[in-house]
Formats: C-alpha cells, structure tokens, sequence
C-alpha cells in the first residue's frame, strides 16, 4: 500500500504542470459552486441587515396605502396581545442651506434632509441609536435633533450647538441633542444627496399640522407571538391600513433569484470545462502509464490493483482541490458579496460572508466526485487492454475514431433545440436548460465534423497562405486528438464567454430601449394628487407637458383564467402614446380608440403567452369594485414588469380599481430645461405632499450601476471559465508536441527546415484557433437561443441581441490564444534534435 | 568523379551527464557512387551514429563529412533541410512513419516539404507505389500496414524525390525473415537499376550480403576501410 501511495504522489509531484492543471480545474470548480450556494445565504444577511437599517427590529409595518383615507393615521390605544412595542413616526422634508463653497457648482443651494420624528425612548427600543456625542440630562422633546456623524463633521456640529433648518418654507432653529454614529436610520446612501436627522415626534407633527398622528407605525412583537394573529388583529383595528411585515421571505427570494440563477448557471459551465480537462487529461496519463500498468500487471497486480492506482491520483487531485476550492471559495464568496455590496439603490450595505458545512463539504465532495468521475472512463479503458498487448507495448491508447460522435451531435442537437421550444409550461426551466445543456454538448460532439468539413473548405486558402505546409497542418489538425481537444476547450470557453458578452449587452440594449419607451424626463408621484397636483405641475417653468399615469402596482387577481397581473395601466388613449412607446399587433391608434369604448383590455405579448390568450377572450379581474369582465382586443410589445401587465382604458380603471387619483405623472421638459432643476423645483413645491420623483436619466443610471455590478460578476466567472479552457489549452499543446516528437523528427530527417517546424505548428494552431472560434461562436449562439425559453420560463421576458463584433472578437480570440499556446511548441519544435527524437522516444 | 560520401577525420562525442563518451574516432570512409555499403559492428559501437552524420541528421564534434564536393558543416539549416529532401533518403530500423497521413501523403512529405506541386508527381506515385507493390494500400494509414509494408512505405518516401543516396539504418531489424528477403531486395533493386548509392546499418550477416562492401565499426574506429565484401 505504501509503495503504490509513494508512486502516486512521485506521479503528481512529477508532472508539475498537469497537476496545476487538474488542481486549478477541480479548486475553480469548487470554489465557484462553494460561492453560489453559499451566496444567497450571504446575500440574504446582507439584505435583511440593510433592511433592517431602516425598520429595526419591526416585524410589522403600519401604513397608508392608494385606498386609505389620510397618508397620516392615529396610533389606537386598544390592547393587542402579542405587541411589545408600537412606535410611531412622522417623516418629512426638509433642507439645509449650505454655503457657497460647499454648493456643486452653483446647482444645489441646500441639503436635503430627511427629518424623522420619533419618540427616543421608542426609537432607543426599535432601532437603537449609537452616540458619538450625546448631550446629558436633556429630555428629547421641542427642537432637539439628532445629526449623523456625516453630516456634523461635514458642517461642523456639536452637540449643543444651533442649526437653522428649513421646514415648509420657514426657517426653523433646533440644537443638536447628539450626533449619532452612522448605523440603523442614519445609514445614508453615499451617493444620495440626503441626510438622515431624527427630531421629537411631536415636534415634527406640530410643524405638519398632524398632532397626534403618525405617517408610520413599527409594530415589535413579543418573543413567540404569532406574527399572523397579530397582524389579524391590527388589520381589525386599522381596517384602511395596511399592516404588513417590513419585507417577506418571498421578497427576498425573488432579489435572489436574479443573482443566484446565473452563478449556479456559469458555474456549471466551468464544470463542464473542468471534466473535459480532467478527462483529456487522464486520456494522457493513462496512455502514459500503460508500460508501467503492464510491469504492474505482469508482477501480479490484479485490474482493480491498477485501476485503483490511476483511481488513487484522481482522488489526490480531487482531495487537494477539494480544500483548496473551499479556501478559494470563501475568497470568491467575499468578492461576489462586496462587490454586491455596494447597491445603487441603497448604498454601500454592510456584509459578513456566510457559509456552513453544507457549502463546504458540497464543494470538497464535488471536487473529489468531478475529479473521480471524469477520470473513471479513462482509466476503465485501460482496464479492459489485455495485458499482452500491456506487456508487448501493443495497445494504441485511444486513438480510435469515435464514429458515434457526429449521431450523437445530431441526435443531441435536434433534441436540445426542440426541447425549449416544445415543453408544456410546467417543465419548460427545466427542460429549456437540459435543452441548452444539450445543444452546447451537440456543438463538442460535432467538433470533429465541424474541423472536417471547414478544413475541407478552406483547404485551398490554407494552401495558398501556407503553401505544401497548409495542407499538412490540415491533416493534422483534422487526425490529432490533441488539436481537436484544444478546439473543444477553447469552443466552451468562447462560448461561455460570448453568452455572458452578449446577455450583458443584450440587457443593456433592453434596459437602454424601455428607458427609450418612455418619452418623457421626468417621474414625479405626490400623495392624492387631484387636478390641481398637475396643473401645478403644468405651471412650473420648464416643464413642457405632464401625464397622469394610472398604474396599480398592487398585484390584480385574475380569476379566470387564473393568473396574478403584476401592473394594470388605465390609459388616456388621446395622449398616451405622446408619452409611452406603444407597439401593439395591429393599428395603434384603432385599437386605442376601440379601448375606450368599453370594457376592452389589451395584454403584452407574455401575458398573451402564458394565458394563451386571443382577440375576443374574456378576462375576469378581481378589482376593488368587484369581479369585472373585460374583453381582449388586442396585444402589445412591452416588458414592464417582465411581462405581466395590460391596460384598459382610464375612465373603467378610475370606476372598477375605485382610484380617484393617478398613481404618478410623466413629465416631459422644455428641450432647454435641465431635468435636474426642474426636479428640484417639483420636490421644493409639494415637499408638504410626500412627494416622489427622480429624473429618467438617474433612474437609468441606477439600473445601468446594478446590472454592471451582477455582470461584473458573471463575467469574472466567464473569464475564469476561459482561463482554465487556456491553461488546459496550453496543456494540449505541450502534450502534443511530446506526442509529435518523433513525426517532427521524421519530417525534419525528409528535409523539413527549422523555420518549416516552426511555421507548420503554427499553421495548425491558427487553423484550429480559426475552428476553434467559429465553433465557439456556432456553441454561443445554441445557448443564447436556448436562454430567452429560460428565462421565459421564470417569468422573465428577454430578447438577445447579437453584436458582430463580439463573433469577430471570439474568431480573433481564438487564434491568438492557439498561435499564443503553440509559439513555445514552435520554438522546441525547430530546436528539435532528431536523432534524439527518433532513437530514443 | 568525386565519392559519393567521404569522411575526414570525423569525431563525435556525447555528454553522458557530465562524462563525456567519445562515440567516433577519426573516422575516414569514402564511398563511391553507385555502392552499396553495409556498416556492420557491435552495439554502441558508433555505427548508427556515422550514418546520421552522413545525413545531416546529427553534427560531428570535429572532422568534415562531404556529400559529392559538399562540405555538410558549411551549409546552413536550410541548406541541409533541402539536401536531405533531394540527395539524400533516409530508412529507419522503426520506419518511422507520420502515423496520421496516408501511405501516399507519407511517401510525397519530401515533395510537400520542398514546396513542389504534388500534382506534378502523380506518374512518380504511381511508379513509385508499384515498385514497393502498395497499390492497393496507398490510401491507408501506418497502422493499417505490416511492418514489411511499412518498411517499403518508407524506401519509397526515401525515393520519391529521387536523390543518389540512400542511408538506412537496420532496416530490416523490425522485420520477419521474409519481410527481411523483400525489403533487402527492394534496395538491391534501388541499387542495381536506379544506380544509387545505398549504405545500410546492419547486424545481420545476412542483410549485409546484398551489398557490395563492410565497412565494420568497433569502439569508434574503422578497422577494415577498403575491404570489399566481394
């Protein structure tokens, strides 16, 4: 047993750059798949923790929602058995006027401030304050404030000290009770302009005018009471309320959802790369050891002996992967979670990395099960060699033609393309991704194929470039396993990163079109805003027109047939399309029309899809006024709410949905108006209304920031993919230059020249490398075809967009990685010595 | 007329580690156009390694090795690639073919190496392929073939170019008995009707009775230079 522990590990120690290779492929693997499941984990703490910063320790929310009377409502003092603590607050706007040196050149006058009133005694309870500096012996009530450490330090506060602050246009002077450090509320967004103040509750309610009210009330429960029966009992109380917990798991899930699935998809990728890797490789070793597996054999070793001896390194690499990915996961997992960390929407969020022994025995036995697996059928062949031809050096290896593989790739490719397009709704994810997975395996298996039939197209363009040399790489090319291994590895590469390019373009172009579909600057939403919300809006200079968009976010049960409508939309047919890009099947403005001739409701086209829905069906809605029938005249082109939304005409919605008020308008500015100022300009006039806007353009660049933050990350998987592909390609290369030690020598004894070495090695590399990408473009395309039946099938509407140039970046890429492999190849190649090469190989 | 291949003096030794090991020692041979000679000697006694000077395949650590009037070392790599593709043919105990080309693609790498137009050489193929009798096996590959007929793969990539010497090191030493007598001939053949120069590494007495001269090689010396074998 010791002996053969001893020859495995001189094995490994041995061949340095094989065992890197193996090593690396098994430690990536195992690292990526250690991070993504470790990251929704991860990510869960970090979103619970950032939402928590706001809402403490709240486990239910009390607010006004579209149906209820007031923004504002009174606490009740009726007993609710289970709650430990209600604690009201009173929000609002307010600013700071900063100094002159301080403003951006001249745009901002003042700061905003976000003044939160609260009792400190419930606050202390809710969501605790933690003091830099804190006056003592005060009581916090009358103009106290609280200031976050940011901003005292940005404007020179201390505690006691006297600041004027501008609330509903006047100027009002608290003194500074403490300034708090910046965690919980005062966690302010470093990208946001507003800072976080707490002042008295009654105080802030005073200058509202709202004594005894609250806008908000946090609900703390006592330990082991039941969420549910408590939120029962406070819906009773405040029946026009909505009492809900501050986010759900489902919530949660669904922000998951979107980074978890592609990470657990690229990792797979990366697998696929290392088994190709370890497998090729093991063809090698195997091949190698046959003489030694011979003298093993001849001495008495049984086959299993011997299969356990090859079994016993995989299991070595496998083993030193295995703790090495767990080491380079938690190194990954800590760079996915920081770089998510920094959240456009909500700033910089505090992370701790989270992982357990489910993530890392995962990952250890992932490593040794990939390692072992992929192994297995090499080592099994060698098996099966009878030990004559062990003995007499009389078996081959594996060099015999896989007649299989070009079936195999028609069988897998029909099948791996129909299955997305064919599968009932209920499978579709899964079988769109086998149907993926199944595709891609049809573009390796037809390697082969491909490199035939391209060699004999480009036969003569090789010719004519490379002369008699052209036409020896080819045959090289087209009859070496190694060549076509290196096409394989580099196809999977190009491939997955293609895929990864052009979903990141793609989204880009998706998110830069519905941003182009609205055709106004500006979002603005002020609590029950009537007519005269916007003709005040209308009367702010600069904006040149205004939209009452009508848009119920809440989700609308359809009962028949039986679906949830993310986002219904009554529209105003004479002015929506000045405002809204509308693309529907048929004549717009005739469908617009009959749209407002009755109960008539238009789909988008996934609703269409997934209701399978036609012009003349009927859709009954569960709506505010009861159940309400509307009849389906037509369907539009839109991804809003990735998919899920319809729309009927606005004077139906404002009588079934029983909205007196448009949820927001659009605002459209003069073409010399800055959207910035006129923003600014809408949020000082209805800063007493709660009002909400944000300009197009941020809105876009916030979405632009996330997107690039969760493709940052693929692309770093994709890049590692490739990586590895290129280590294993450089691999191949070595190997098949020792393998074509002898033929070089043989062609150098029939008079090949050192520069003719040289230049066929890199002939074949620029034709496979030329392959290699073309059928790594051929691989992408088959998965981004089969990725919009994916993500159709989570519900999620997406549409690729190829770029050329990214296919003529993979065709390049291709061959300067190969020409890249093969110089060091080349160079030893025409060093070669040939009597060496021939006498003693 | 000058010799066909003629030595002076000719010296090789290896590095074994740092022992150096003197494999040649002043060797003078000279061999005339149209002979067929046979180098015979005991194992590790340099004979091989001659013949590989004789080709270019190796260099002489001292001595001049000259092909006709041509001195091999004054040459540059290019100049003994494409000497070896048109003067000289080699033939190797181990055949030594390019495992993953035809038959055919095997005898024509010379003419591929040396830029010509395959095209141009399909009468000599065709020639060629029914001297070593392969017709119907040029579209195969090595491992399709005997050794006899791998053997006779690699005379004719020795002949298609045409060149007046061909150097074989034991070629019959892989080969059967009756392998041995249709290879043995085939050279004979080369020899006697194509008049070219033919030197052969041997062990066997047997092979050595084709040709017409012994030259035997021992501890690096030549000891019978000038004696011929008839």
């Amino acid at each position: 047993m010791g002996i053969i522990v001893k020859y495995i590990l001189k094995n490994i120690v041995e061949k340095k750059f094989r065992t890197f290779l193996i090593v690396i492929s098994v430690t990536c693997s195992a690292a990526l798949f250690f991070a993504s499941s470790g990251i929704s984990g991860t990510l869960t703490g970090m979103y619970e923790d950032q939402l928590r910063m706001d809402t403490g320790k709240a486990d239910l929310i009390i607010r006004a929602n579209e149906r209820s009377p007031s923004s504002t409502f009174r606490l009740s003092h009726d007993e609710v058995q289970g709650v430990k603590l209600i604690a009201g607050e009173i929000s609002m706007g307010a600013s700071y006027r900063l100094s002159d040196s301080i403003g951006r050149a001249g745009q901002f006058e003042s700061r905003q401030l976000h003044l939160r009133g609260f009792h400190l005694d419930e606050l202390q309870e809710l969501n605790p304050v933690l003091f830099s500096q804190v006056g003592v012996g005060q009581e916090f009530t009358g103009n106290w404030i609280i200031l976050s450490q940011i901003f005292a330090k940005e404007h020179g506060y201390q505690t006691g000290d006297s600041i004027n602050i501008e609330i509903n246009g006047a100027s009002r002077r608290f003194s500074v009770f403490g300034i708090a450090y910046p965690t919980g509320l005062f966690r302010d967004s470093p990208q946001s302009e507003q800072r976080t103040a707490v002042i008295p509750r009654e105080t802030a309610a005073s200058y509202q005018g709202l004594h005894g009210q609250v806008s908000r009330a946090y609900v703390v429960l006592e330990p082991g009471a039941g969420e549910a029966e408590v939120q029962q009992a406070l819906q009773q109380i405040y029946r026009r309320y909505e009492v809900e917990p501050p986010f759900t798991q489902a919530d949660l899930s669904a922000m998951l959802g979107v980074i978890v699935m592609p990470l657990y998809l690229m990792t797979s990728m990366v697998l696929m790369i290392s088994v190709f890797i370890i497998y090729s490789t093991f063809k090698v070793i195997t091949a190698e050891r046959l003489p030694v597996i011979g003298t093993f054999r001849s001495i008495g070793a049984t086959r299993r002996m011997t299969d356990w001896v090859l079994m016993g390194e995989s299991l070595a690499y496998g083993l030193l992967g295995g703790v090495l990915g767990n080491v380079a996961g938690i190194g990954v997992l800590y760079l996915i979670a920081s770089i998510l960390a920094a959240d456009p929407w909500s700033g910089q969020m505090d992370f701790r990395i989270e992982f357990g022994l489910f993530q890392m025995a995962g990952a250890f036995l992932l490593a040794v099960a990939v390692s072992l697996i992929s192994s297995w059928i090499p080592i099994r062949r060698v098996s099966k060699i009878p030990i004559k031809e062990l003995v007499l050096n009389l078996a081959e290896g594996s060099s015999r033609k896989k007649s299989w593989k070009t079936p195999a790739a028609l069988v897998l490719g029909t099948l791996g393309w129909l299955l997305p397009r064919v599968s009932p709704h209920e499978w579709a994810l899964p079988l769109s991704v086998l149907g993926v997975f199944m595709t891609m395996s049809a573009v390796i298996f037809a390697v082969p194929l491909i490199t035939r039939v391209f060699l004999k197209l480009f036969e003569g363009l090789l010719r004519l470039l490379f002369g008699n040399l052209g036409l020896l790489a080819a045959k090289n090319v087209k009859d070496n396993t190694n060549v076509l291994n290196n096409i394989t590895l580099l196809t999977i590469g190009i491939s997955v990163l293609l895929m990864i390019n052009t979903i990141s373009y793609s989204v880009g172009i998706e998110v830069l079109n519905a941003y182009r579909d609205w055709k106004f600057d500006i979002m603005v939403s002020v609590y029950q805003a009537d007519r005269s919300v916007e003709q005040s809006l209308r009367a702010i200079p600069g904006v040149n027109g205004t939209y009452a968009a009508r848009e119920y976010r809440t989700p609308v049960n359809v009962t028949d047939p039986n679906y949830t409508l993310q986002h219904l939309q009554g529209i105003n047919a004479a002015s929506y399309e000045e405002y809204m890009a509308f693309r529907p099947d048929g004549d717009a403005q005739e469908l617009l029309e009959k749209l407002s001739q009755g109960r008539y409701i238009m789909t988008a086209h996934m609703m269409r899809h997934i209701l399978q829905l036609e012009v003349g069906d009927r859709i009954t809605m569960d709506l505010p006024s009861g159940l309400q029938t509307y009849e389906v005249i037509g369907f539009y082109d839109s991804l809003m709410m990735n998919g899920s939304n319809a729309m009927i005409d606005e004077r139906y919605y404002r009588l079934d949905l029983q909205e007196a008020f448009p949820e927001r308008f659009y605002v459209r500015v003069d073409e010399t108006a800055d959207p910035d100022a006129v923003l600014a300009d809408i949020r000082s006039r209805f800063r007493q209304r709660g009002v909400w806007g944000e300009t197009i353009q941020h809105l876009e660049a916030m979405n632009d920031e996330f997107n690039n933050q969760l493709f940052t990350i693929l692309k770093a998987f994709s890049v590692l993919a490739m990586v590895i592909g290129i280590f294993g390609v450089f691999n191949n290369y070595i190997i098949s230059f020792i393998q074509r030690k002898r033929s070089l020598a043989v062609m150098k004894s029939v008079g090949m020249s050192k520069f003719q070495s040289g230049a066929l090695i890199m002939a074949e590399a620029l034709t496979g490398g030329c392959i290699a990408g073309f059928t790594g473009i051929l691989g992408g395309i088959a998965i981004l075809t089969g990725i919009p039946y994916i993500l159709e099938a989570g519900g999620i509407p997406f549409n690729i967009h190829f770029a050329i140039n990214y296919f003529f970046v993979a065709l390049a890429g291709g061959m300067v990685i190969a020409l890249t492999a093969s110089l060091s190849p080349a160079l030893r190649g025409s060093k070669l010595n040939v009597v060496d090469a021939i006498k003693y190989e | 007329m000058p010799a066909a291949i003629k030595t002076e003096n000719l010296c090789k030794t290896y590095h074994l580690g740092k022992v150096p090991v003197e494999v040649l020692k002043e060797i003078n041979v000279n061999i005339e156009q149209g002979e067929f000679v046979t180098i015979m000697g005991p194992s590790g006694s340099g004979k091989s390694t001659l013949l590989y000077l004789m080709g270019g395949l190796d260099q002489p650590t001292a001595g001049k090795i000259y092909l006709g009037e041509t001195e091999l070392s004054e040459m540059t790599d290019k100049e003994q690639s494409i000497m070896r593709r048109r003067q000289v043919g080699f033939v190797f105990q181990f055949y030594n073919l390019v495992p993953n080309l035809s038959v055919e693609d095997n005898i024509m790498l010379p003419v591929l190496l040396d830029g010509k137009k395959p095209r141009h050489y399909r009468e000599a193929l065709k020639d060629i392929i029914k001297t070593v009798e392969l017709e119907d096996r040029q579209k195969h590959t090595p491992r399709e073939l005997s050794g006899g007929q791998q053997q006779r793969v690699a005379i004719a990539r020795a002949l298609i170019n045409e060149p007046d010497i061909i150097l074989a090191d034991e070629p019959t030493g892989n080969l059967d008995s009756r392998a041995t007598e249709e290879v043995m001939q085939l050279l004979k053949r080369v020899n006697q009707e194509k008049g070219k120069t033919v030197v052969q590494v041997s062990h066997s007495h047997e092979t050595a009775q084709y040709g017409n001269r012994i030259i035997k090689v021992r501890d690096g010396k030549v000891w019978n230079e000038g004696e011929d074998h008839e």
